[in-house]
This record gives C-alpha cells, structure tokens and sequence, in this order.
C-alpha cells in the first residue's frame, strides 16, 4: 500500500474515533464561530473608513481567505505536526522509529481534528465571496494560479509545523513563537502589504514568503499592479520554504536519535 | 550464525542538572550543568536464533537504552549494533520491518475504536498479505484466546486483554525478533501464566525472543539465559544455573521435627538455625551433601517436613543489584 493510501487510513481511523464521542459538532461549531469571528476587525475597520486608497475590504478579506484555506488545509492534513513536542515527550515518536513508514507521514497521520475543517470552508467561502466581489473573470491561467497559489500556502504552512517539530527535538520547551509564522502570518495580511514598513514587506516576501501565495497571486488575477508572472512565485517558494524545514526536522530526528529524549 | 550481535557499545547521556524552585529554572535558561550517564558501557554479547534471553538490571542501569540501540530507536556512540546482518539505524524501514516490539507501560493500540481496527492499520503498515494476516490473526488469536476481544474498543479492555491484542499486534508482521520491555507489569497472576505460556510457544516456532523484566518468576519460567546489567556495563552473562553458583551457591533445607530436640550443630553446613521445632540449615554443595545432612537430622528426631531449595531468585538479584551500588 502506497504511502497515501495508508495516509488516508489513518485519517479513517481517526474520524471513527472521534464519531465515538457525540459532542464533535460541538467543537466543529466553536471552531466555526472563532473562524467567522476572526475577520470582524478588518470588516469593522473598512466599514468605518472605507477604502484605504485603492484598498477595499474585499481585498483585504481576498488575501486573508486564500491564507486561510491554505493554513485550514495544513493544519488539516499535518495536525500531528502541531503536536509535536508531545509525541517526543510521550514516546510516541520512538513507536514511528519502529515502524517501516516515512517518519514524515507517520507524524502527519498520527492526529487529526475534524473540527479544523471550520477553518478550511470558512477560507474557501471567504475567497469565493471576496473574488466575486473584486468582479474580475477568472480565465483557466487564473484559476491555476489560484491553484498553485494555495498548494505554495499548504507547503509554507506544513514547513512552518516542520520547523517548530523539529526545534522539538532539541528543547522541551514550548514553541508557541512558530504561531508568528501560521496564525500570525494571516493576520499580517489584514493590512495592505504597501503600508508594512519595508523590512517587514521584504520578511514576508523572501524569508516567509507569505506575500507569495496570496498578496502576489491575487494582485495578478485581480490586476492590482504587480507584475502578472511574480503569481506564479507561490508554489517555488513555498516548496523552497518547505524543504528547508523539511532539512531541518530531519537534523533533528538526527539528533534526537543520538541523544535520546 | 547469530542473529543479534553487539561488539563494544557504548551510549552516554547528558543530563542537564537544574535547581529546583523560581531562580533555578531562570538560571537554568542561561547556563547549564550536564552530568554525564553511562547507560552502556563496553556492551558485547550475541545472540542466536531462537534463544529467549531475560535482560534483567536494576532501575536505570541502561536496560531500555540497550533495547533501543537494538531497536533502531538510538545510536550508539561507539561500538557496533548488528540485528540479522543490518546496522539498525542505518537501514531502519528493512530493519523494523522484521523486528517486533512490546512495550509494557506503552500501547501501540488505538484507544477509542475495536481492536481490529488497530490490527488492520498495523497490515497496511506492515505491508502484510490479506491472506497471510487472516492465517496469522487466526493463529495468534486461538493460541491468546483472544477472538471475543477484537471487536471492544481498546478502552474498555482489562490490562490482561490489552496486553494479549499489545502482542498479537506485535507479531501481525511476523518478526523474527520479538523484544518485550516489562511484558508482565501489573498483570495478574493467571494473565501472567498465560502470556508465559504464549511467548514459550511462540518462541518454540523460532522466534528470538528479548525480555527486560522485574518479575524474577518471567525469568525463571521462560529464560534458558539471563543477562545481568547495572550502570551502563554487563555483569552476567550466563544460563540460571550458572548465575546461582557464581551469585547464590548456598541451599538450604528446611525442616520441622515432631518434637523438640536440642540445639545442634551440623558438620559441613554453614549454618544451621532453629525456631522452636523448625530448623533452617544453610550449605555449600561443593562441601556437603544433602542426603548426609538430610540423614543427620533425621538421627536427631522424626521429622514431620523437610525441603531442600535454592536461594530465592528475587533475593538472589536483590543481592546483586546491593553489590553493584557499593
């Protein structure tokens, strides 16, 4: 059986667990409400003021609900990532060592919340209703833009779990600082990128590219100026991101594999 | 040719050492003392196939640590691991994938769905054969009597039943090396024959078999060697009969007259002390025979009970376990 194919089994047994405690709806609505609670700031502070010189809130709510989708996707599909320093110190870890899988998939696999899946619609209800507002039609290179530009966001998210995983191999203390990277990240894109101070612009372009799969992509499908090729940045940048984390964690299972926890 | 071979292992640990309370945990961000734990020092013995061999030492001499040099799960620092011919940590996926590994005080069961779940997960890990997992299944189930088990989610089992599916899920992938850390813990004792009963089966169709324990009966019941381990360095390495005339070489016979009698001493034993009716006589082999003693005191009285043991085992590691710290 194929790596996928076993990633998916898992994911089926998770969600069996999960059936078997009948207050998950309960968790799936409270996750939906902090979701839909989430981008009231920004409405709040457009509707106030209106535009902020050429920006709307369907810009704003546009970028922040492609990040959105990406990082519901992420969080998703690598849950076991954000659990990390856990699975080391409870010796779940050495159980993956004993197993004849990839150490990644196994970790990706090892949890899962069904209830992130607020996160997921609420991203993609967010895109759609924003893209239908900025009026623009999508034509097949746009939508695959779009495409490529959430597949860079799920590998920059995935790279950001890695990195914390990873530092969990060599402290226990806890990693909370990585949330700058995920859930902070998508909260940078509620201002518009040209009133970040420019080392801040130029941190979130090239060391965290986050700009790259949702300010750039979304500038070039809905013609805000910047050039229509730098869209396409998203998925080399992501998956740039994403190996180096990737090298990272892997130093780390290195390490822990000498030391021991 | 042998299936477990170390040559020379050696794993230190640094611990770092910290004050306890507010100014120690601030301090302890800044710098650090480590101490440095020895848990495998100089480690070489081999194993063939088929053997059962109890791992034995007390409470952090470096049993866990050997077990996961062994297992893949660390490196050494120096010295070599080989299990059937492969270097675990270099070659881990071929390695584990003939390896088994039961943990006591850890499940790899999942907790909230039946136990089938689990062992179909584990034959999608494992990449086994439908038909070769249904004839293993139905083979280690009938020899656990675990069929009525499958089907109750891992919660609800005893830590009995649990222990009988821990296993089973172990050897799903039919591993040619089985290691057990703390099989028994916490068992009760009928549980405890059973599993015994099973892991001397299993080990009778070929499987090698490495037991870490507490519980000297596991050793004495399945054991034909007994490795003994304490602070980080090997200290034994033989069957039981050879650990108990190096360790524990006194007998001792026990004894109850009908009547009293007086005092005595007896030639050739090291010992000999009453209590009331009841008499306990301490004795080398090598300088006395039983039957001539046993003849002895039946010349002072009848006897209405007599025994002839051997040091208890558990003393006889306390024992052990007492030299080491000295």
């Amino acid at each position: 059986m194929n790596g996928v194919r076993l990633y998916f089994r898992y994911i089926r047994l998770h969600f069996l667990s999960q059936l078997q405690y009948t207050l998950w709806p309960m968790a799936l609505l409270a996750t939906a409400l902090f979701v839909a609670t989430d981008p009231l700031d920004a409405l709040l502070m457009f509707d106030r003021f209106g535009a902020i010189g050429e920006w709307t809130a369907s810009r704003i709510l546009l970028m922040y609900g492609m990040a959105l989708f990406a990082f519901g996707l992420a969080e998703l599909f690598a849950r076991g990532l954000d659990f990390f320093p856990q699975l080391v110190r409870g010796g779940e870890f050495d159980r993956m060592l004993l197993r004849p899988r990839s150490l990644l998939l196994q970790s990706m696999a090892t949890r899962f919340h069904l209830n992130r899946l607020a996160r997921v619609i609420g991203g993609l209800a967010l895109l759609i209703v924003s893209l239908r507002a900025q009026g623009v039609a999508l034509g097949v290179m746009d939508l695959a833009m779009l495409a490529l530009a959430i597949l860079g966001g799920i590998l920059f998210y995935v790279g950001a779990f890695l990195l914390a995983a990873g530092v969990a191999f060599f402290t226990i203390a806890s990693v909370e600082w990585v949330n700058v990277l995920t859930n902070g990240s998508y909260q940078a894109l509620k201002v518009p990128p040209q009133y970040l101070p420019p080392w801040l612009r130029g941190a979130i372009t090239f060391v965290f590219p986050i700009l790259a799969y949702a300010y750039y992509p979304a500038s070039a499908i809905c013609g805000w100026g910047e050039p229509y090729a730098l869209g396409f940045a998203a998925l080399p940048a992501g998956a740039a991101f994403f190996a180096l984390c990737y090298a990272f964690w892997r130093f780390g299972v290195r390490h822990y594999k000498s030391t021991g926890s | 040719m042998a299936q477990i071979v170390l040559q020379h292992v050696r794993k230190t640990y640094r611990v770092s050492k910290r004050k306890p309370g507010m100014l120690g945990a601030l301090k302890g961000a800044f710098t650090r003392e480590t101490t440095q734990i020895r848990a495998a020092d100089d480690i070489s013995f081999s194993i063939e196939p088929g053997e059962l061999v109890g791992y034995i030492g007390p409470n952090g001499a470096g049993k866990s640590t050997t077990v996961k040099m062994m297992s893949g799960i660390l490196v050494p620092d120096a010295g070599e691991v080989r299990i059937l011919g492969r270097i675990p940590h270099k070659q881990r996926k071929e390695h584990v994938s003939h390896i088994g590994v039961v943990f006591g005080q850890r499940s790899q069961l999942w907790w909230d769905t039946p136990v089938m779940d689990s062992f179909h997960l584990l034959r999608d890990i494992y990449r086994v054969r439908e038909s070769d997992f249904k004839r293993r299944l139905e083979e280690l189930t009938g020899m656990l009597d675990a069929q009525a088990l499958l089907h109750v989610p891992v919660r609800q089992l005893s830590l009995g039943q649990r222990m009988k599916c821990e296993l089973i899920a172990a050897l799903l992938h039919d591993p040619e090396i089985l290691f057990l850390d703390e099989p028994t813990i916490g068992l009760d004792a009928v549980t405890k024959l059973n599993l015994r009963a099973f892991l001397r089966a299993h080990n009778q169709k070929g499987v090698t078999m490495v037991l870490t324990t507490h519980d000297m009966d596991d050793i004495s019941a399945l054991c034909s060697r007994v490795m003994v381990i304490g602070k980080g360095r090997l200290l034994f390495d033989g069957d039981m009969g050879e650990m108990r005339r190096r360790y524990a070489p006194a007998r001792v016979i026990k004894a109850r007259f009908e009547a009293d009698v007086a005092p005595f001493a007896l030639e050739g034993a090291q010992s000999v002390e009453m209590d009331g009716r009841a008499v306990k006589v301490t004795f080398l082999p090598e300088q006395a025979h039983a039957d001539a003693l046993i003849a002895s005191l039946a010349s002072r009285g009848s006897l209405a009970d007599l025994t002839v043991e051997d040091t208890d085992v558990e003393q006889l590691v306390a024992d052990m376990y007492k030299e080491m710290d000295r």
